[in-house]
């Protein structure tokens, strides 16, 4: 396998965000060519240079269960999150109705594009955008709190950590990975199941409501 | 020292061999084999998957940088990671002693 196939394999592997995959892939590259020129130093051929320095590295598959391992974890977290968000939103959307009020009322979340398509897109559903919007503010603020400190934090990392929360990519929740389609019930689905034995992963479904 | 043995110590040699340099991905693994003596040879690509987890957590930073022609990710502590570093250092000393007490010969 040359470096070209390997990078391949793994960009159809990767199971994150384009900005992210692009990233890593960008790493990948850079780690395997430093090898290669290594062992070309050393007077080894490019084929076989090229070969070592993938098998050190491990399979694609390997290297894209590893990155997908730590990003079910932080999932896991952000689905545990927004249960509490979603229990708050759903309270607070049924006194809503209660007293009559409507989701075009003053007040409603601005959804962005990416919420708005992990919510059905044009026929945006109103209770799924306030409850992707509360997830991805209560993300942003856990990123934050971790970079700069609950205490003592200085308003210039704030601001810095604010920005970067804001821009990330990944900051977006299993709801709106590419694929995922809201079927209503607090409930998302992919099109395509995955998973074994009647389990369904994270990244097929997940239930806002926990 | 086995694989599965090292895994479990990774987060704290990543943290402590970036506590004075910035260093990307393929130097941080030459680095690591040559401060241990060779011990740690890592398995390559369990290294990005970790920078990638302690940056998330707000422990590292990362940015562009072009040398030799080759744009690299140079990786650094923030203050954050100066601290876990700390508090880990700290840890592992009170563990390696308990275990040096534990399994010193009579």
């Amino acid at each position: 396998m040359t470096i070209e196939e390997y990078l391949s394999e793994l960009r159809a592997k990767l199971r994150v965000g384009p900005f992210r995959k692009r990233r890593i892939l960008r790493e990948i590259e850079g780690h395997l060519l430093d090898a290669v020129h290594e062992a070309r130093i050393a007077g080894i051929g490019r084929q076989e240079a090229e070969r070592l320095a993938i098998e050190r590295f491990g399979s694609p598959r390997q290297l894209a269960d590893r990155f997908d391992h730590g990003r079910n974890r932080f999932s896991r977290f952000r689905v545990a999150a927004v249960a509490l968000a979603a229990i708050a939103v759903g309270a607070a959307a049924a006194l809503g109705i209660v007293l009559g009020r409507n989701d075009s009322a003053p007040g409603a979340p601005v959804a962005s594009k990416a919420v708005r398509a992990a919510c059905g897109g044009e026929q945006a559903d109103p209770e799924c955008i306030k409850l992707v919007t509360a997830k991805l503010d209560r993300m942003r603020s856990s990123f934050v709190r971790a970079t700069c400190g609950s205490s003592n934090a200085k308003a210039e990392c704030i601001r810095r950590a604010t920005d970067v929360a804001r821009a990330r990519e990944d900051f977006v929740p299993c709801s709106a990975l590419p694929g995922m389609v809201y079927v209503g019930d607090n409930t998302w689905r992919a099109p395509r199941s995955r998973g074994t034995n009647g389990t369904v992963t994270l990244f097929d479904e997940c239930s806002m409501s926990g | 020292m086995k694989r599965e043995e090292l895994k479990g110590h990774l987060d704290l040699l990543l943290l402590a061999s970036l506590a004075s340099q910035r260093l990307h991905g393929y130097a941080l693994i030459e680095e690591l084999r040559r401060q241990s003596g060779g011990t740690f040879e890592l398995p390559e690509g369990t290294v990005y998957p970790a920078l990638h987890r302690l940056e998330r957590a707000g422990l590292l930073s990362s940015r562009w940088s072009s040398e030799s022609g080759r744009r690299r990710r140079v990786y650094k502590l923030t203050r954050n990671g100066e601290e876990a570093l700390s508090e880990r250092r700290q840890a592992w000393r009170e563990f390696s002693r308990g275990v040096d007490l534990v399994v010193q010969e009579a």
